[in-house]
């Protein structure tokens, strides 16, 4: 009897809870039309009102002045943005499996530019054109942005992203070291090595040259403004790769040599993280590093050229960040008010002084109080402008990997430049073969 | 308190026809019906992964490459692991990292049976094991950050030790050469405590008899080690070493944060490889053979040592 009164209790416990939670669910939804409804006849000019938007985005300076900024968005818009900042380190894995498992976790994604083959031939990405006519917004100038990026990131006549916060490779140079030895900041290869061979006093503990050789992307990225002040490139016509080229030996003995003869003991594997520091305190005098260096006492130029009749192909590969609208969204026309906003001068400018000073615009590099801020405006405009991606295909990762893999191995004394770019030839001719992407 | 009777065969699956599964069914269908959800749970995430990761080493996945058709490719990605120079020398390097786990246990061992024998002899021991066990409690990134920086070259503490003791100018962390034993240091340093206080509880549990036996007869320390504690504490090393020998193939943390497996591979082990190869080249199927071979070899090598083990403890009676 007794557990015959307990299977009741329980049974009128369940079908309590039952009735409570259809009751409250009901209630919310009313609420919800009835908040919606209200909006609507509130405010016509905050079509959004009531949205919420989910952002990916990689932590940095520049992001957190849009994640410290966005009340007023919200209250401009009636549009709620739920932020997920992520470490540079994590944003590539958590963005492709959030993207591959169609999880509708993140309305806007924020992809540094080595992943933007990957997304854009996996048809993740919304043509951002097609958004304004839809939903009837404003649309966003893409004009105003640097067209080498744009033009990147336009894939089938789609544009996939706006342009956030570019970076490159540049030679940075400290300006104390070069002028107490009463040298210019080199144009040339023989320059380079002539003013490093001037600076580089271990005894004194000061090093001429030093560039990012840790193992990884950071070889490679640094590797590439050499090539490219050659007048060279990664891959040829029909993407077939030109790793054994003269040119590239060329590049990888001078680019190799520079880090023996005049990098500190531990250049043979060193990130920007390490160098940074060195190059402000005058342990090195000139490195080549991401454009990410804000210091009065530091100068910046592009990679100095082969010779002074060169032209170059690209300052650097096109590194740096942009935002893009998910094409599952639900709620593409707020995502695009954001990105607006996210993308406007005033808005990018106040992220770039809060941050990295390297914004995606070229209209705030006029502007007095950025020029102001950043010293070295000008360079950086120049070498971001006309930066290239070198890979432009979706095996580039793998491609990084194993040309990061050989350089490193290059850089150690494991192998020799030869055997190193032979090795790297074949198999990423292997894969762009094996990915349909070259044929004989 | 009067108990209602249920049929318990009334709800056994019909199904079952061996006369011992029914009655063992009837007899304990309460048990079973209060684990079954657990069991399911259990089955779920852990072999539910398990085959769809078998699965995907036949095909030819690329997480950044959804827009090609799948297709099933057979063992290619196995043969491609037995034929790749990368793989073979992540294979060594990985070994190299695994003997690391010999010297943990050594050390484990001696620091328990020491900790063990002079509990009683000295003050304040809870803040030694304390202490000793500081290394298991930092995160494995951080720890990698940390000793980054301590065996930076020219800031390092390690590199101010070394020129204190007059070995200069040794990259630790640069030459692909020495690379691997730094990473084994830090692994000796972080994992030592582990082995330390899973053979000190063992210890701790061991009859006193037979050490009042030897010391009547007069044994001498290493004799009572030799013949005593280690016999009988044999299994617990052992499980210890099975336990370090296994996570060790979860070491992946550590070696990002201080390498990223460079330079020039020279700390690559298989995780990181695995690693590099599902989240760096996005070649998911690859992954998850290399996934695979290293699941097959832990059972493999665990089954080796659980039948040692069992072996041993039987010939001790």
């Amino acid at each position: 009897m007794k557990f015959i009164y307990k299977i009741n209790t329980v049974l009128l416990i369940t079908v309590l809870l039952a009735l409570m939670t259809i009751i409250v669910a009901c209630t919310q939804e009313t609420s919800n039309e009835q908040s919606s409804s209200d909006n609507t006849m509130d405010d016509a000019s905050k079509p959004f009102a009531g949205q919420e938007i989910d952002v990916l985005l990689q932590r940095s300076g520049d992001t957190e002045y849009l994640m410290d900024n966005t009340d007023e968005f919200t209250e401009e818009t009636g549009i709620e943005v739920n932020y997920t900042p992520i470490a540079y380190e994590e944003i590539q894995e958590r963005t492709l499996l959030s993207l591959s498992s169609n999880s509708g976790e993140f309305d806007v994604v924020n992809p540094f530019t080595e992943m933007i083959p990957a997304l854009q031939h996996s048809g993740w990405i919304e043509d951002l054109n097609k958004i304004p006519e839809e939903y009837n917004v404003e649309p966003i100038d893409l004009d105003q942005f640097m067209q080498n990026y744009q033009d990147y990131y336009t894939f089938n006549g789609e544009t996939q992203f706006v342009l956030f916060q570019p970076d490159t490779r540049v030679l940075y140079y400290n300006k104390t070291l070069l002028e107490e030895a009463g040298i210019d900041p080199p144009t040339t290869w023989e320059e380079l090595e002539e003013a490093a061979e001037a600076l580089t006093d271990p005894d004194e503990g000061v090093y001429g040259y030093a560039t990012s050789t840790a193992q990884g992307p950071w070889t490679v990225l640094t590797w590439l403004p050499v090539l490219y002040s050659m007048g060279e490139n990664v891959l040829g016509p029909d993407n077939l790769p030109m790793l054994d080229s003269e040119a590239a030996l060329e590049a990888t003995e001078f680019y190799t040599n520079m880090v023996h003869n005049y990098s500190p003991p531990q250049g043979v594997s060193m990130d920007v993280f390490e160098i940074e520091p060195l190059l402000r305190d005058g342990t090195i005098a000139m490195a080549t590093i991401a454009s990410i260096v804000n210091d009065p006492n530091i100068g910046m130029m592009s990679y100095p050229l082969y010779d002074e009749s060169t032209d170059r192909t690209g300052s650097g590969t096109t590194g740096g960040w942009g935002f893009g609208i998910v094409k599952d969204s639900d709620v593409k026309g707020a995502a695009y008010e954001w990105l607006r906003w996210a993308t406007s001068k005033e808005t990018m400018k106040e992220a770039a002084l809060a941050g990295r000073l390297s914004p995606g615009r070229m209209d705030i590099y006029e502007e007095p109080d950025f020029q102001e801020a950043n010293p070295n405006w000008e360079a950086q405009m120049e070498a971001l402008s006309t930066s290239k991606m070198y890979f432009p295909l979706p095996v580039e990762p793998e491609a990084q990997e194993i040309l990061g893999t050989e350089l490193s191995r290059i850089v150690t004394e494991e192998t020799t430049p030869e055997e190193g770019l032979d090795t790297a030839q074949e198999e990423i001719l292997e894969l762009i073969k094996g990915g349909g992407y070259y044929s004989e | 308190m009067k108990m209602i009777k249920i049929k318990a065969g009334e709800l056994a699956p019909p199904s079952i026809k061996s006369k011992t599964a029914n009655s063992f069914i009837r007899n304990n269908w309460r048990p079973i019906a209060l684990i079954s959800p657990t069991i399911i749970y259990l089955m779920l995430i852990t072999l539910f992964p398990i085959i769809n990761t078998v699965d995907l080493s036949f095909q030819n996945v690329y997480l950044t490459q959804q827009f090609k058709p799948i297709e099933y490719i057979g063992l290619k990605n196995y043969s491609e692991f037995l034929s790749s120079r990368e793989a073979h020398d992540a294979m060594i390097k990985t070994l190299i990292y695994l003997s690391g786990i010999i010297i943990q246990v050594i050390l484990g061992v001696a620091l328990a049976v020491l900790m063990n024998h002079y509990t009683s002899h000295i003050k304040g021991i809870g803040v030694y094991r304390v202490l000793l066990s500081l290394p298991i409690f930092v995160t494995p990134f951080v720890s990698g950050i940390l000793w980054r920086y301590m065996f930076g070259y020219e800031f390092g503490l390690i590199y101010h030790i070394g020129s204190f003791l007059g070995l200069e100018n040794i990259l630790w962390l640069q030459s692909s050469s020495l690379v691997m034993l730094t990473v084994v240091i830090v692994d000796i340093w972080q994992w030592t405590p582990f082995i330390f206080f899973i053979v000190y509880a063992g210890l701790q549990g061991l009859p006193k008899e037979p050490y009042e036996a030897a010391y009547v007869d007069g044994a001498s320390h290493w004799k009572t080690f030799r013949y005593l504690t280690l016999p009988m504490a044999l299994p617990i090393i052992t499980l210890a070493a099975m336990l370090r020998f296994i996570l060790s193939f979860q070491a992946f943390d550590t070696i990002w944060a201080m390498t990223q497996g460079g330079p020039a591979n020279g700390s690559q082990i298989l995780p990181v490889y695995l690693f590099k190869a599902a989240f760096s080249t996005f070649n998911t199927s690859y992954a998850s053979a290399i996934a695979v071979l290293i699941l097959v070899f832990i059972i493999i090598i665990g089954q080796s040592i659980g039948k040692l083990l069992s072996k041993e403890v039987n010939r001790q009676g």
